[in-house]
C-alpha cells in the first residue's frame, strides 16, 4: 500500500512525485511541524503557514533528503525551525491579543486563577527569549527529541546545542523568579 | 564527573536523567545517589521540566488537517502549472522552425529575383536621391 513504509521509504516516493506519500507524511508530522513553528513564533496563524510552507519545501526537495545525515523529524524540524526564525526577523505585523479577557459573570475559583498566573508567566517568559533559544526549548521538552536529534535539528554540535539549552532553561528561571531560583546555581 | 559538571548537566537536560547524554547516564545516576543534595537538585529540576513540558501548544486534528488541504492545493495548483509549461514547452521549437523556414524561402525567392539583371533602376534611383544627381556624380 502507498501509505505504508518508514519516512525514509515515504520521501523516496515523493521525490518521485506521489502525493499519497505526502499525505501520509503530514498525517505523521504535521501536528508536530505546527506545535514547533507556533513554540516559536507565539502565533497559531503564522504557525499554520510556516508548517505549510515547510511541507511545499519537502514536496520540492524531496530529492535531496539524506537519511544518512539525518532522520527525517530532524530534517523537518530544521526546515520549520529556519522558517520561524527568519519569520521572527519580519516586521511585526498587528498586535495580536493572546490573553483574552475572562468572561465576568463566570468567575473561575482561586485555584484556577493562580494556576493561569503562572501559565501567563511562563508564556510571557517564553516570548522574551531569543528565537534560537525558544527553538531548544521546543524540540527538547515539547517534541521530546534526544539532545543529539535536537542538536541535529538545529544543525549545531550536541555541545553547542547543551549550551543553547542551559542558557534558555536558566534564561527561563531568571524571569520566573524565585520559585525555580534553585536550579539556577549552575 | 565533578558535582560542578553535574550541575551544568541538570541545568541543560532538566532531572530526568534518561534525557541525559547516554554516555554520562550511569555516573550521573550513581552521584545522585551518593550526594544527597544532588538528588535532591534533580527533582527540583523535574518540577520545571513538567512546567515546560506543560505549556507545548495546543494543535488539533482539525487545524492540522485544515493546513495539510491547503498543502495538497497547493501542490495541485504547481503540478497544473507545471503541466501548463510542459505543453507550451515544444510550441517554442516548433515557432522556431516555422520562421527559419519562411525567412529560408523568401531568402531564396528574393535571390532569384536579384539575380535576373540585378535590382530595378527606378529602385537604384530613389535609393541614391534621382538619376540626374547620380550621373553628375559619377561624371
Amino acid at each position: 500500500m502507498e501509505g505504508d513504509g518508514t519516512d525514509g521509504q515515504l520521501m523516496l516516493r515523493i521525490a518521485s512525485g506521489s502525493e499519497a506519500a505526502l499525505r501520509t507524511l503530514m498525517l505523521r508530522h504535521m501536528r508536530r511541524a505546527i506545535r514547533l513553528a507556533e513554540s516559536i513564533v507565539r502565533n497559531a496563524d503564522e504557525a499554520d503557514d510556516i508548517a505549510q510552507e515547510a511541507f511545499m519545501r519537502v514536496w520540492k526537495n524531496a530529492a535531496r533528503f539524506d537519511p544518512s545525515r539525518a532522520g527525517f523529524p530532524a530534517w523537518l524540524s530544521r526546515i520549520v525551525i529556519n522558517l520561524a526564525i527568519d519569520r521572527l526577523r519580519e516586521p511585526p505585523g498587528e498586535p495580536i491579543e493572546n490573553h483574552p479577557d475572562l468572561p465576568a459573570n463566570d468567575a473561575p475559583p482561586l485555584e484556577q486563577i493562580l494556576a493561569g498566573e503562572r501559565r501567563r508567566a511562563l508564556q510571557d517568559a517564553l516570548e522574551r527569549l531569543p528565537g534560537r533559544q525558544r527553538a531548544a526549548i521546543a524540540l527538547f521538552h515539547f517534541e521530546s527529541l534526544s539532545g543529539r536529534d535536537c542538536a541535529s535539528a538545529m544543525g549545531l554540535s550536541e555541545k553547542a546545542f547543551e549550551s543553547l539549552l542551559h542558557r534558555a532553561r536558566c534564561a527561563l528561571k531568571r524571569m520566573l523568579g524565585a520559585e525555580h531560583a534553585s536550579g539556577e546555581q549552575a | 564527573m565533578t558535582e560542578e559538571e553535574f550541575e551544568l548537566l541538570a541545568a541543560a537536560y532538566g532531572g530526568d536523567l534518561a534525557r541525559w547524554p547516554e554516555q554520562v547516564r550511569g555516573e550521573a545516576a550513581a552521584m545522585a545517589r551518593r550526594v544527597p543534595r544532588l538528588g535532591g537538585l534533580l527533582q527540583t529540576e523535574c518540577a520545571f521540566d513538567e512546567r515546560i513540558g506543560g505549556e507545548a501548544p495546543e494543535v488539533t486534528a482539525d487545524r492540522a488537517g485544515a493546513v495539510m488541504a491547503a498543502v495538497t492545493r497547493a501542490v495541485a495548483r504547481e503540478r497544473e502549472a507545471a503541466a501548463y509549461r510542459l505543453e507550451l514547452w515544444p510550441a517554442a521549437p516548433l515557432a522556431f522552425a516555422v520562421c527559419a523556414i519562411l525567412g529560408f524561402a523568401l531568402g531564396f525567392a528574393m535571390s532569384g529575383t536579384l539575380s535576373q539583371g540585378g535590382p530595378p533602376q527606378d529602385a537604384i534611383a530613389f535609393l541614391t536621391g534621382g538619376g540626374s544627381d547620380w550621373g553628375l556624380l559619377t561624371r
